[in-house]
């Protein structure tokens, strides 16, 4: 055994080999790593800057595909009641002019420029605003606009059901007002769309 | 202190003291069943093949083993028609003997069993006259990790040793040897000599086996690339 401390040395050197390939192999994964983050943070696209448009809105609505989920109601009824807009949104096409109130003060088909929002970044206050604007001054095809726009930001809000029973009830569509507000309180419950409902179911 | 495990594990061809692994067991079988007159027994080196025939010759006395330096004359005096003729280490043979041997076995009064390494005899089985032929082949396998364990394991506790190894330590053994029973035998035998000699000069650091000891083995017996 007179090779005893020769082969200890010999078995040190590949130890130490070893761990230094280990640890170079390490470091060319942190390398590969660093490199890949670098890389991905480089090639990052820069985010666009929102422009507001400001040419008049179309007129024609746009249906809604995709409405933003709620935070109040559970999952399974916020697709219910999403798909209940939906339909409304397919029969509005036949949407008939107003034949009970010709009382039209001052039409607004096309706002002034200025005022004009973009859908996609008005909020549901305002939204509503404007379809109760629109119902006021008689043009309930706007209106109704308006209130497919807010349902859109906020389908839980009995304000805009109400206002779109309304309109409805306005374009001479009855029944379908009364769907509408039978939709609605199969999941909620409102006094003022129950009272509402009793109103024109008479 | 380890010197009956040292001994144990030398590499000397015992047949009372057999370890049947299942390649073991198969090669005998099918040697002792087949009725080709020419069978060929391979392995690479280290399987075990010296020592089936060896425990061949012990199982069955009337059997005549000759060694692969044998010329063709002298062959001629050992030819009996009723008894298997083993030629081990077959691969020394030279060329007109071996098929000298073929032309015996053709006339069907002679059996011979071949014992060579994989290699040689594969070129030999390759050859026109040879392909033609129906030859048995009885190829001895590297033993498996389980049977390499239960080899060690049985060698430890007939010798009434107090040392057992641990499962990562078969495994280092294992991959050095990749299950050729020559090496684990020197490299068992080898580790105990490292052993043997690091307690018996008080080396602190060896009080048990260790990577370091199993790597030093492996060094000592050319198995570790430094």
């Amino acid at each position: 055994m007179n090779d005893f401390f020769e082969l200890e040395k010999k078995c040190k050197q590949i130890k130490r080999k070893k761990i230094i390939k280990i640890f170079l192999y390490f470091l060319g994964m942190i390398f590969v790593l660093i490199c890949g983050m670098l890389f991905n943070y480089l090639n990052k696209p820069e985010p666009k800057p929102k422009i507001k448009k400001t040419q008049p809105q179309p007129k024609v609505i746009k249906p809604i595909q995709k409405p933003k989920p709620t935070k109040v109601i559970k999952k399974e009824i916020k697709t219910e009641i999403k798909e209940k807009t939906l339909d409304i949104e397919v029969d509005l096409n036949n949407i008939k002019q107003p034949i009970i109130k010709p009382k039209v003060i001052k039409p607004i088909q096309k706002p002034k420029p200025k005022k004009i929002i973009q859908e996609e970044t008005i909020s549901f206050k305002k939204a509503l605003k404007l379809a109760k604007l629109y119902y006021n001054n008689g043009n309930y095809q706007n209106s109704i606009k308006w209130c497919k726009i807010a349902s859109k930001l906020d389908n839980t809000n009995e304000k805009v059901w109400k206002l779109y029973a309304l309109n409805l009830e306005k374009i001479g569509q009855k029944k379908k007002a009364i769907k509408v507000i039978k939709t609605y309180l199969q999941y909620r419950d409102s006094l003022d769309l129950k009272y509402l409902l009793k109103r024109l179911e008479k | 202190m380890y010197e009956n495990l040292i001994k144990a594990f030398e590499d000397i061809i015992k047949t009372d003291d057999v370890f049947h692994s299942f390649s073991f067991d198969l090669a005998l079988n099918n040697i002792e069943n087949s009725k080709n007159n020419l069978k060929f027994l391979i392995g690479v080196p280290g399987t075990g093949k010296s020592f089936l025939v060896k425990f061949y010759e012990k199982k069955y006395p009337e059997t005549i083993v000759l060694q692969g330096t044998i010329s063709k004359e002298e062959l001629n005096e050992f030819l009996y028609s009723d008894r298997l003729i083993i030629i081990d280490e077959a691969q020394l043979l030279d060329i007109n003997t071996i098929e000298y041997i073929r032309t015996l076995t053709d006339t069907k009064e002679y059996s011979f069993l071949l014992s060579m390494h994989s290699n040689e005899a594969k070129e030999i089985l390759n050859k026109e006259h040879f392909k033609s032929r129906s030859i048995d082949v009885i190829e001895l396998q590297l033993i498996t990790k389980e049977e390499m364990i239960k080899y060690i394991n049985s060698k430890l506790l007939q010798n009434n040793s107090n040392y057992l190894f641990l499962n990562k330590e078969f495994n280092i053994i294992y991959n050095y040897t990749n299950g050729n029973f020559r090496y684990i035998k020197k490299f068992v035998k080898t580790l105990f000599e490292l052993f043997d000699f690091a307690l018996k000069n008080n080396f602190s650091k060896y009080k048990k086996i260790n990577s370091c000891l199993l790597t030093m083995t492996a060094i000592k017996l050319g198995l570790e690339n430094e």
